[in-house]
Formats: structure tokens, sequence, C-alpha cells
């Protein structure tokens, strides 16, 4: 059976006993130096790993870490920008049978008390001093604590608490270990099974405490497969990852889909060079929360009220002709032949070069998740061609269960359920959703998990119905709706996303 | 630490009938940081002015690592390895933050006009090199990155502060002679110029002695090894960092501004 790669669609059913980390070697094993596994823009040029380099990497790190006392199960927390010694690392606990926990960059220091008290962390892997300040800040008080990892030398001269110890001398202790275990890593990654617990995501704790969803290497896995079963990817496409790792979106581009589409994974310089580096690289897929699309669309009507007077004539012709395509486009109709051969004028004139100097000339599909996006913008990026899709979905089922179709996108919905996923929606109008990608149950909370977790049902918290078509329309989290005083109820988002074009 | 590196004798530079510099003698060690502070008025920048050369002391002698360099033009005390960065940031403002740290390089490169025009052999190379010297050591270190290709002239203050360091560090000095470096920064900004010189000083890397003017008692305080205080010219007071503070004449030249002396933005 090929596993991913080679832009063939990976075969329908996940087996039960595969891991991340056998898939991982795997995929490694069969790319090797042939192919880049990811790019990194460092002193302003893009650097090149190849799945060697990257297999090297996990190998010595995995090994580095048993080499301190890792075993199977513990938790390892990891803290930090988009960087390869993130997915590294990440990548590391996995193969030696611990569980990530990715925190984000910008928690404070209660939460993460919290999490790693609550999540009986043994290792902190951070990146640079400030994630190790905090790391060291709350050691007294989460005494499981035992080791911080850190990565990023710059301002670390002064640190001499001995739990520290830096990333490449795990490396170079594991090196040191394969030398006299050869086999020791092939053994840790056959050793285990699919329906263990690779990712422990913490929710984040606006009402109450941080929820920790765990999720094991079946859930994520066919989640990315079932994703790619629409949309498939090729070994040859680029992904650009620039959102935190710590958010399941991303977990589920650079890991589920990365290792079973085998793309390259680029990360940006820096988050202030997020857009500028997505344009060198000219992704073919991109994942991102509405408000890059939001930026993207600002950009592009500010610098169109300062263009010359011909240009703008031009830019509002062509968005005339987009726009009345992408309406056809969304009704499922076919439009004239006159207005077909005015859309290749319009492409070919202004669309092509908006789509270049957006970094999105080579995008074939374009995800949009996380809260809602107003049609309006929604049809300015169909207007100049750029495959733009709602997506739905939630930590709670690895990822997404519910995605446009590329020939059947609406505006106002989030699409169709992925394949082996059921979507229905309760007497009260929760939205339940059920598939082998729903997760495990909540961290030492089986009050939530029994909340959430009903005969195989997850029960999200959202609002939505099905339209007459089986597109999902997600209004709100139930709890945010409000009634008015003759009983109607209403969705605040839903209005506010569909007013957001209006100035 | 107890080598003495830049060492200034008696130097006295009037302008017409203001004497701004009536007989300074100092004496700054390598690897530390010295801070000169004093009114508005007391000579700080005529003193760092007379040891980069783009002024010449009417008397008195600057002597850098052993050599005497008061008659030297400024270019030449550059070779030595003496940079400075300005209170009013003088950068080229019509240039990209990376040909104005190109500029700070240009002193290292050994290829002239020729060479570069033709840019085959080692001119190619050279400029590779430096190139990855202004990558590695300068933009990353200053988190400049995403900078790179701007134009200086549209940046923030703080960032422009930042580059006119880059500038300076570009030359891979051994005497950095910071003229207020924090000042116009906001509390985030002089924080991380507060950690960038310490890095310069600290870092095995760099090592480079800093003869700061500054305002930030809050920083000169805390960065500082010693510190000298100027009043009309004239050294009133050396020593560590707290002697200095308490010293009765510096309390003195600054009466009706105790206010200033404690200013700190901490």
């Amino acid at each position: 059976m090929p596993l991913g790669g080679d832009g063939t669609l990976p075969a329908a059913d996940v087996p039960r006993d595969l891991t991340i980390p056998r898939l991982f070697l795997q995929v490694a094993q069969r790319h090797g130096d042939r192919k880049v596994a990811m790019r990194e823009k460092e002193y302003g040029i893009w650097r090149p790993i190849t799945w060697r380099q990257y297999l090297e990497h996990v190998r010595d790190l995995t090994l580095g870490l048993i080499a301190l006392g890792l075993t199977r199960g513990d938790k390892v927390a990891l803290m930090g920008a988009n960087r390869p010694e993130g997915l590294w690392a990440e990548m590391a606990t996995l193969c030696a049978g611990g569980v990530a926990v990715w925190l984000f960059q910008d928690c404070l220091l209660d939460e993460v008390q919290y999490i790693v008290d609550h999540a009986d962390i043994r290792f902190l892997i951070a990146e640079g001093q400030e994630e190790v300040d905090k790391g060291l800040a709350i050691k007294e008080r989460c005494p499981k604590l035992a080791r911080i990892i850190w990565d990023d030398p710059r301002g670390m001269r002064r640190y001499g608490d001995p739990c520290l110890v830096g990333l490449q001398e795990v490396e170079r202790l594991g090196r040191e270990f394969g030398a006299a275990e050869p086999r020791r890593f092939e053994e840790a990654v056959g050793a285990g099974h699919g329906d263990e617990i690779c990712l422990l995501f913490y929710t984040s704790g606006t009402t109450g405490l941080p929820k920790g969803a765990l999720l094991t290497h079946h859930n994520m896995l066919t989640m990315g497969q079932n994703m790619l079963r629409v949309d498939p990817c090729s070994a040859e496409d680029d992904f650009v990852s620039f959102l935190p790792f710590a958010w399941i979106g991303e977990q589920m581009m650079s890991i589920s889909c990365g290792l079973w589409a085998g793309f390259t994974i680029n990360f940006p310089e820096g988050p202030e060079t997020v857009l500028h580096d997505f344009r060198e690289i000219g992704p073919q897929v991109m994942f991102s929360s509405t408000r890059l699309y939001e930026q993207m669309l600002r950009s592009v009507q500010v610098k169109h009220l300062d263009a010359t007077r011909l240009k703008r004539s031009a830019f509002q012709a062509a968005m005339a002709i987009g726009g009345r395509l992408a309406d056809l486009k969304f009704a499922r109709r076919e439009p004239p032949a006159w207005l077909r051969t005015l859309g290749v004028l319009a492409d070919w004139a202004v669309h092509r070069k908006l789509r270049d100097h957006l970094g999105l000339s080579r995008i074939r599909n374009a995800y949009t998740g996380g809260s809602a996006m107003g049609p309006e913008q929604f049809r300015f990026f169909h207007a100049m061609n750029v495959n733009l899709k709602q997506i739905y979905g939630q930590t709670e089922i690895a990822g997404i269960s519910v995605l446009h179709r590329s020939d059947d996108i609406k505006p106002d919905t989030v699409g169709k359920p992925i394949p082996d996923t059921e979507v229905r929606i309760s007497e009260t109008g929760e939205i339940l959703s059920r598939s082998p990608s729903v997760f495990l149950g909540y961290h030492k909370d089986p009050q939530a998990t029994a909340a959430a977790l009903r005969d195989g049902w997850l029960h999200s918290g959202d609002t939505g119905f099905l339209d007459g078509d089986g597109h999902l329309v997600f209004f709100d989290r139930t709890k945010d709706i409000i009634a008015l005083s003759d009983g109607t109820r209403f969705a605040p988002l839903y209005l506010e996303s569909r007013l957001k074009f209006s100035p | 630490m107890s080598e003495i590196q830049l060492k200034l004798d008696d130097l006295h530079m009037a302008f017409g009938g203001v004497t701004a510099l009536a007989g300074v003698s100092l004496e700054v060690r390598r690897g530390e940081i010295f801070s000169l502070i004093g009114p508005n008025g007391a000579g700080k920048t005529v003193l760092l002015n007379c040891i980069n050369g783009l002024y010449t002391p009417q008397n008195g002698r600057v002597v850098f690592e052993g050599e005497e360099i008061s008659r030297l033009r400024p270019f030449k005390r550059a070779r030595l390895g003496l940079a400075r960065t300005f209170q009013k940031i003088e950068l080229f403002k019509g240039m990209t933050v990376l040909d104005n740290i190109r500029l700070g390089r240009h002193i290292h490169l050994r290829t002239g006009l020729l060479g570069g025009l033709v840019y085959v052999g080692r001119a190619a190379r050279e400029e590779v090199e430096e190139r990855e010297f202004i990558e590695r050591e300068i933009m990353d270190f200053l988190e400049i990155q995403h900078i790179r290709h701007k134009i200086v002239g549209m940046l923030p203050y703080g960032l422009q502060k930042r580059v006119e360091l880059g500038r300076a560090l570009a030359l891979n000095p051994r005497l950095l002679l910071l003229d207020e470096p924090m000042a116009g920064l906001n509390l985030e900004e002089v924080e991380d110029m507060a950690r960038f010189i310490l890095d310069v000083n600290e870092e095995e890397r760099w090592r480079v002695t800093c003869l700061l003017v500054e305002h930030d008692m809050g920083v000169v305080m805390d960065i500082s090894h010693r510190v000298a205080a100027l009043n009309h010219g004239l050294k009133i007071a050396e020593g560590p960092p707290e002697a200095v503070q308490s010293h009765p004449d510096v309390i003195q030249a600054y009466l009706g501004e105790a206010q200033d002396l404690y200013a700190t933005r901490r």
C-alpha cells in the first residue's frame, strides 16, 4: 500500500496500528536526500532540509530524550515559534513514545504553570530565553518538571541551572546513545500503536480553566487522510507554516497532511516577514484563520485607492466581471460564453498580477477556518480566481470535519462533511459529528468528557443547521446565541460577519 | 580588565569664548562599559567628537591602544577600530537598512572600484562573505531582518537607532562610542537597546569596550562598570556608579535638576 506522496490518493483506510512515527520513518526513508522536507529562511536565504536530514535530527533527538530519561507515555511540553527545530522536537517526542503538548508562545505564567502541572509534564522544550524564563519561574511549583531543553543560545550565557540542557547537547547525547545501541531508534518507533495518545491540546480557557483534549495517532492520521481524499496534495507542493503549532490547524497541515502528502513545509524568517516570505514561496496549499485573508483584502483595497485612474478602473471592471462569474459558480450555473471570454481577459489583465502580489499565484486550495468570514469577502477571493474554501472543525475532532468541495462552494456555508464523517443536528440545534478522528476525551476531566462525548457523537457546543444540499451552516457558539423578547433567537457572529464589507 | 585602551590627556577645546573642555583626562579600560554623565552643555558630546576626530582639540592628547591619534583624520581612526553612534541619528535616510550597514562594512573591503566593476573572482567572493557577516552577526543579532530592504527614513525612530548601532558594529569595532543611545526610545526599546549593549560588551564574539554618554540614569547605573561626571568642561567625579551618583559635586552640578539626575523610566 502506498502511504501518501506521489500525488496519489491515499488508500481509504488507515491501519489501526499505524502511528505517526512509523509513517514518518517510511516517508523519510522513501524520499531520503532526493526531496526537501522543509525549508527555513535564515539570514535572508531559504535553507533546505532534506528528509534524510530531518530523519537524522529526529533520530538523534529521540535517542537523546530517551538517554535523558524519557519513558513511553511521558508528556513533553513544547513552546516556541514555527521553526524546523520545533517540528523535530515534536516528532522526536512522538518517536520516543511521548505525548507532545504545545503551548502558545504568549501563554501567561499562570496558564503555563496550570498546564505543566495538570498534564504532568516532565520535559519542557523551550525555544529561547523568554520561554526558558517561564519554565524556570514555575519549576519550583511544578515538581514533576525534570528538564528544560533550550535551543536558541541568545541571552543564555548566564544560565547555570542544572535542569537546563541545550538541544544540540541532546542531539549529541542521542548520537552517543545511538552508537551504543544502533537498533534502539527503530525499536522505539516500532513500539507504538495507533490507539495510543500522541497529542494533548489545551483549548483556550476563556471561560474557566483550559481543558486538555487527548488525540491518538489514529485520530490525526485518519483526519489528514480524509481531508486529502477531498483535496489531494503531492510531494511537489509547498506549504508555509506560520500559525502557532499549538493550534490544531497547523498540526493537521504540518503533521497529518504533511506526512501523508510529503509536501515541503516552509518556515518564514519571523512573524513580521510572513507575508513577504509567503510570496517568495507561492504555496499551492494554505490554511489560515480569517484574519490573514482580511488583511490581504484590506491591503488590496488600500492600494487600489492609491492607484492611478486607469489602474483603478481596470481593477473595478475586472472585479465586476470576476464577481459575476463567482456568483454563477456559487449558484452552480454555467456562465455564458461572452462572460467566460471577459473572465479570461480580466484574469490576464488584472487578477493574475493581483494573485502574484498576494503570493497566491500558484494556490490550488486556500482554506479558511477559525472564525466566520463575510460572504462578500469570500466572494472577493473567488472573483480573482482564488479557490478559497471554508472549513469547520474543532480540536476534539483532530482538526476539521466539514469542508467545501471545489465544484460546490456556497459562501454562506462551511461545506460538506469529509469522508468517513457524519454530521447531524440535535433537537436543540447543536452540531454533532462522528468519525474515526473524534478524540478520546479531556485529560483528567471525566465530567467534561461525558458532556462532549455521548454514544460516540461529539457534541460541539456550536449551533447550526444543514441546508437542502447537505451543506452545514455554522451559526455561532451555542452560549453566544441571544434570544429576543419575542423568543426569536439570533446569532451575533452570523450577523456581524455579514456586515463586514459594509463601510 | 585593567589594561588601558583609551587614554585622554588634558583635553582642551574652546569655541570662541565658550570653553567646552577645560582639561579633561580619562582612562577607559579594555572590556568595560564606561559612562559619561553630566548636565546639558557639560561637554560630553564634544569629548566624543574629539575621540573619533570630528573635532581636533586645541590642547591635549588622545591615545588609543598605545598610539597617539589626536591628529589622525576620522576615517583613519575608524580603521583602528573606533566606531560611534550619534545622539541625533546620522543615517542615510534615503537608502535601505542593508545599504547603510554595508557602508559600515566598507573599510573591510579590499577590492577597489575597478574590481567592483568587473565583479569576478575576489570582488564577488568578498561581497558574498561580507554579506554573510552582515546577515549573521548584525541583522540576526539586532533582530532587524524584517526591515532589511526598507528605506531608513520611513522607519520608526527606535528601529533607526538600532540600524545606527548596526552600522557601527559592521565596522567590527574595538571601542564603541555611543552618544545617548536611549534618547527618544520608549521603555521596551530602552530595554532592548540595553540588552544589545550588554551583549556587544559581554558576548565572546564581540567583547567591545563601550564609552556611553547617557541621560537615563537607570540604564547608566545598571549597565556601567565605571562612570565619570562632567560639568562645565571639567571632570568632577569618577568611579563606580553608586559612588559617582552620591558624590556631592555631582549632586551640586545637577542642583535644580535633582529630578533629572534620578530621572529614569523604571
